[in-house]
């Protein structure tokens, strides 16, 4: 007996804001275009919030406070909370006071000039103050900065505005949504037949064209969030100097990981971006400290090795699913039930 | 046409109309709808960004249809998260760094 064939009809449509791509798609193509008029209006709020870049931001305006305490919009304050929870959560490897660090290593701009900018770098091992030095009240709504912290949210406010305006156009409209900022991809609402299908792989691009380079592998999503952050986008030269922007706090410096390609789903996409940040900062072991908090994560090595958690689709890496093994525990020793599965894909 | 018969009209066209006023409220909330949504829409001119493209696509995979390798045990999502195996269907949207 043939199974029932669904008819699935989504429409979907691509730009760019916060200095990255966009896509929107919803599972109602009438609704396409009135979400897209409300998420270019969400995103708008989030760029006058949180933008390291604008002079006229709101995160911007903290610089100047010199630790004293300022109210700020329900909006940053929830961003600020995304961004010290997230730190928390990693024991501090995902931290929001990396921003006088990006600027020293020549990222203080849109990315798009930072390619283009020739000043000299020089790169100085130093600890970034730590987050535990913001205060944030959400009581009343202010936050204190100390004197010479700079906040840099890039790590979580992404993915934070892509869960707030999945959620947001799913119950306004009705419909499913799928809403990706750079890859950083939430999902609300009743999902299309089969769940949303995504493509996880080094460097976000066009679904119509697989990867020219690196592994890739198919997913199913139908709720919460899946994120992907890796060393080999968003990168430049300086100074002699190969950077990118995923920064350990521990040197104010770009981590030197193990990985170059982290993948995670959660129950949010704030939670998976906080994960795979954690991970390729935490390097060796990752996969451990990722299984044990019950999240499905796949890990490419610098080599191409991939490294799976419990919970990832086995059939994302077929080729060699029968030659499945345990992988060594990392550095902490891999935790009974947790152990995370390596197994190969094909590459493109 | 008897009394009885009368009656009974009568009660078909009572019911014709209010049928036909469930219609027209049915109607003008799904109207109301539809404006509430783009009432609440604005077209900002600060957003630094621009529609570049927008698609549509239809396609007739199905949720239990099997893709080529889904054949393998399953190790489906754990419960924080809402991740299955693909479906083999068009591709929604990729996740890579950027």
């Amino acid at each position: 007996m043939s199974t029932p064939v669904q008819p699935r009809t989504t429409a979907a449509t691509d730009w760019r804001a916060l200095g990255t791509g966009v896509r929107l798609v919803v599972t109602d193509p009438a609704l396409l275009d009135s979400c897209n008029l409300l998420l270019a209006r969400h995103l708008a709020e989030v760029d006058a919030a949180c933008s390291r870049f604008r002079a006229d931001s709101e995160l911007a305006a903290l610089d100047g406070t010199a630790g004293r305490p300022v109210r700020v919009s329900p909006m940053l304050a929830e961003a600020l909370a995304v961004a010290l929870h997230a730190a928390e959560a990693t024991d501090g490897a995902v931290d929001p006071t990396v921003g006088s660090a990006m600027d020293a290593i020549g990222y203080d701009r849109d990315f798009t000039l930072v390619q283009e900018d020739d000043r000299p770098v020089r790169l100085t091992v130093k600890r970034v103050p730590g987050w535990r030095t913001v205060q944030l009240d959400r009581t009343t709504g202010t936050v204190a900065v100390p004197a010479g912290v700079r906040l840099d949210l890039g790590a979580t406010a992404k993915a934070w505005a892509a869960d707030k305006a999945a959620a947001m156009l799913a119950e306004t409209a009705g419909c499913g949504v799928l809403v990706s900022l750079g890859g950083d991809t939430a999902v609300a609402g009743e999902p299309p037949a089969g769940g949303w299908q995504i493509r996880v792989q080094d460097v976000t691009g066009p679904v119509d064209e697989t990867p020219a380079q690196g592994p890739y592998a198919d997913v199913g999503l139908r709720s919460g969030g899946l994120a992907t952050s890796g060393t080999a986008a968003r990168t430049w030269h300086r100074s002699g100097h190969d950077l990118h922007h995923i920064l350990d706090p521990r040197t104010g410096l770009p981590v030197r990981t193990l990985w170059r390609t982290v993948s995670v789903a959660a129950a949010t996409c704030a939670d998976a971006n906080t994960a795979t940040t954690a991970a390729l900062v935490k390097g060796a072991g990752a996969e451990t400290w990722l299984a044990r908090r019950g999240l499905p994560a796949r890990l490419v090595a610098h080599n191409g090795a991939i490294v799976t958690t419990p919970g990832w689709p086995l059939s994302a890496c077929p080729a060699f699913e029968d030659e499945a093994v345990q992988a060594e525990g990392g550095s902490g020793g891999t935790a009974p039930g947790t152990a995370a599965t390596t197994c190969r894909e094909a590459a493109a | 046409m008897n009394i009885r018969e009368r009656g009974a009209a009568a009660a078909v066209r009572r019911g014709a109309r209010r049928t036909a006023a469930a219609a027209v409220a049915v109607t003008l909330a799904a109207a109301a709808g539809v404006f509430a949504l783009v009432g609440t829409m604005q077209s900002d001119s600060d957003v630094a960004a621009s529609t570049s493209s927008s698609s549509s696509s239809s396609d007739s995979s199905s949720s239990d249809s099997p893709s080529a390798t889904s054949s393998a045990s399953d190790n489906s999502a754990s419960s924080s998260s809402g991740l299955t195996s693909s479906s083999g269907g068009s591709t929604d949207s990729t996740s890579g760094a950027s």
